[in-house]
């Protein structure tokens, strides 16, 4: 066998040389036979350039189709969603095209769509990221679009703006309102002799969670997974009458974590977990699919969860009824509170059609059609007429009756605390620093006063190289 | 006249076609090697000498001289992290190596059946990995785990375990995940080089009296000494850079306890969108497993 014959470098670069020369030539003939659209190119941000055409194309009918991105892929609500498109194309002669993705993909695929400048015309959205891409420039202000169709805007909620806003502007319409509330087992807290109506404080709910834990039974776990512990933290902080971040002036910020109710915050869930045992120490791995599990076969018997939660446990079993809702006990420094999100419907800034994708943002958001997106999952519309609709029936329920909507409802108005992320580095500060830190606080490995001086230096630490740290 | 340069001519094109065509034919691969890697590894290098944040137009020409790595080598969790990542990969390589070395020495064995226990062993390698995670969550679940209730049943364990989220355990749990997953790569490698080994060097040592340990030693180690050098290389570079079940099971955590290096830069990047920093990370880690692969390469002097 001859041995084999040894690489000339030269040959080589030249070779190499000549395919990359043949592609610049393939690539530059591409660009004279496809002349670009003339584009206009805010250029404030590395990654996501906005492109707006001179033009308006539609699709060679002369019917427009906007592109949707949605983070909901299972199949009752995939469905919902389709039905309400097909409703939408009827209704407005625009068609649409959507594209699912699963929660824990959705986030960076928008990224990448983003950046590659395959923005889509609609996005579906939760509020902390609506504050990261309006800081990104990708997202189109609705401010202009809300003043010509002022009937939009009259359909919400009074007060719906600060759910979708972000520096003064308006960046997308409300859907799935929902809040938290703490979820228990009927059977088993009567059994115990404990009315749930009587939980109105903290330590009301630290000596019922006593009284509940036993052998196999957890009185009140409160999920500590890393993709859910800001979830349960931030109810402790709103019935304690305090929140992540104060702003100390306009724009600038300082972490609360330095303050009393913050520290009774973490000390109560520390106790609850290391000191009183009504929850387990492996928590912190404990995500929706583990509290569901130990709340449908009683090893869980009160926990906070959200809106959804109760349709993610009938799901799973539609007999299960022996559950139902209270709202989140005040904390020494608070009163009962509810941390309400919303979802939005956003139109990026790259969006071709923007009138027809805030159409269809209005649509998917309003009162004659809202509910039947919302009501897969529990949740509510942000306008009233939608809501009414809901309780009255007009709109079939799916997993939820009249009895369970009204009290959620009624909880939601009475209680509800918007939980608000203002600024784009939140993320960071919830996953990087608190979570982290928090978690190691429950399984004992840092004190409370260890975990409170980190998150306070860290979260300062990067609110100063963000620009924006408070003075003191 | 013209004959000669005909033949002149088609001496030279022979010469072409013998000495260019080769390198244009590997061109494309080239081509696709330096744009999805060369030019982003350049471009991870560079970032990481500036302050690029999504949040912060412009800050991708903003260079920073050292300041990412200096703050990345002041930061305590970036040391536990890559703790957890050497842990990780020397536990979970030194696991997969022995099981896959008796694996395929069993497989190469000539007993009836042998093809469908490779083709069993081979099935958690076609597992895509999401599918892996959630089976694997399912198994350590900590109330109702498969594992859990085996331990407890033969008395090993007197109580049911957190796996995922106790920080003593979560990274030796998805280890074992990983031996389980990829173990089949080394056990198909290891069979093709135990395969290769001439029969009748067996034979030899046979009748120079070598007993079955001595044939091992003697025959069968030397035997896939290359293939084994070249698949723990691939183990170290793919175990270094684990991310996808790590990621599912437990996204790091709790804590920092189950951050590998590539899911700590993951998070910088492309949750922060600091890709200052992640890119920071990313190069760090790929200096570290150059030094481990020099070495590693100097000491078995195999190349």
């Amino acid at each position: 066998m001859s041995e084999p014959k040894k690489v000339d470098r030269r040959k080589f670069i030249y070779a190499g040389l000549g395919a990359v020369a043949l592609i610049a030539i393939g690539a530059a003939a591409y660009v004279v036979m496809n002349p670009p659209v003339v584009t206009k190119t805010v250029p404030t941000t590395s990654v996501v350039t906005t492109t707006v055409p001179t033009t308006s194309p539609t699709t060679p009918a002369g019917v427009t189709e906007i592109h949707i991105f949605h983070h909901w892929w299972e199949p009752v609500g995939r469905q919902a969603f389709d039905n309400l498109r097909s409703k939408f194309e009827e209704l407005y002669n625009i068609k649409t095209k959507t594209t699912f993705y699963p929660w824990a993909e959705y986030r960076i695929n928008v990224i990448r769509a983003l950046a590659a400048g395959e923005a889509p015309d609609v996005i579906h959205n939760d509020g902390k990221l609506t504050v990261e891409w309006a800081e990104m420039n990708a997202l189109e202000p609705l401010d202009d679009l809300l003043a010509n169709h002022p009937e939009v805007a009259k359909n919400y909620y009074e007060g719906w703006q600060k759910w979708c806003s972000y520096k003064g502007k308006v960046y997308g319409l409300p859907s799935e309102w929902q809040g938290d509330y703490i979820y228990y087992r009927k059977s088993i807290l009567e059994k115990a002799g404990i009315d749930p109506n009587k939980i109105n404080t903290w330590d009301d709910l630290l000596n019922a969670a006593i009284k509940l834990t036993k052998e196999g039974q957890w009185g009140l776990p409160l999920r500590a997974h890393k993709a859910a512990l800001w979830k349960q933290f931030r109810w402790l902080l709103f019935t304690n009458g305090t929140n992540l971040l104060v702003e100390v002036e306009t724009g600038k910020y300082r972490s609360t974590f330095d303050t009393p109710e913050v520290r009774e915050a973490v000390q109560f869930w520390v106790d609850l977990v290391q000191k009183y045992k009504v929850a387990p120490s492996e928590i912190v791995g404990w995500g929706a699919e583990e509290i569901k599990t130990a709340f449908l076969t009683g090893a869980a018997v009160m926990t906070n969860m959200e809106q959804w939660f109760g349709t993610y446990c009938l799901k799973a079993d539609p007999n299960f009824q022996d559950w139902d809702v209270i709202p989140c006990p005040a904390g020494p420094h608070g009163k009962k509170a509810s941390s309400t999100t919303v979802h939005n419907y956003q139109v990026t800034k790259a969006s071709k059609h923007k009138e027809e994708a805030f159409k269809f943002c209005a649509f998917i958001t309003g009162p004659d059609w809202g509910g039947y997106r919302t009501v897969v999952d529990g949740t509510f519309t942000m306008t009233p007429e939608g809501n009414k609709k809901l309780m009255e029936g007009v709109i079939p329920y799916i997993y939820y009756n009249k009895e369970r909507l009204t009290k959620f409802l009624d909880i939601l108005t009475k209680y509800g605390v918007p939980a608000d992320y203002p600024i784009p580095e939140f993320s960071q500060i919830v996953d990087g620093i608190i979570t982290p830190t928090l978690q190691e606080t429950l399984l004992g490995q840092r004190t409370v006063n260890e975990a409170l001086n980190i998150i306070v230096q860290k979260t300062n630490e990067l609110l100063a190289g963000a620009g924006r740290l408070a003075k003191k | 006249m013209q004959r000669a340069m005909i033949k002149r001519r088609s001496s030279k094109l022979r010469r072409i076609e013998k000495d260019i065509l080769p390198y244009f034919f590997i061109s494309p691969a080239i081509i696709l090697l330096i744009i999805l890697t060369f030019i982003p590894f350049l471009e991870a290098i560079r970032m990481s000498f500036t302050a690029c944040n999504l949040f912060r137009p412009g800050s991708e020409n903003r260079y920073v001289g050292l300041d990412n790595y200096i703050t990345m080598l002041q930061n305590p969790d970036f040391y536990r992290v890559l703790l957890n990542t050497i842990v990780f990969t020397i536990f979970s390589i030194t696991i997969s190596l022995l099981i896959s070395l008796v694996a395929a020495l069993a497989l190469n064995e000539k007993i009836r059946g042998v093809n469908v226990f490779k083709t069993i062993v081979l099935l958690p390698w076609v597992i895509p990995p999401v599918a892996a995670a959630l089976i694997w969550q399912q198994l350590f679940d900590s109330n109702f785990g498969v594992i859990n209730y085996l331990l407890t049943v033969t008395g090993l364990s007197t109580k049911y375990e957190a796996f995922l989220a106790n920080p003593q355990l979560v990274l030796y749990s998805l280890a074992i995940i990983a031996v389980w997953k990829y173990s089949p790569f080394l056990i198909v490698g290891l069979l093709a080089g135990l395969q290769a080994i001439p029969e009748h060097l067996y034979e030899a040592a046979k009748v120079d009296g070598a007993g079955r340990w001595q044939r091992f030693l003697n025959v069968t180690l030397p035997g896939i000494k290359p293939i084994l050098f070249i698949l723990l290389m691939l183990q170290i570079i793919w175990r270094f850079n684990h991310f996808d079940i790590v990621w599912i099971l437990t996204g790091g955590g709790p804590g920092v306890s189950s951050h590998l290096v590539s899911t700590y830069a993951y998070e910088y990047a492309f949750r922060f969108y600091d890709f200052a920093r992640g890119s920071t990370v990313a190069v760090i880690s790929l200096v570290l497993i150059l030094i481990l692969t020099y070495f590693y390469v100097r000491r078995t002097k195999i190349w």
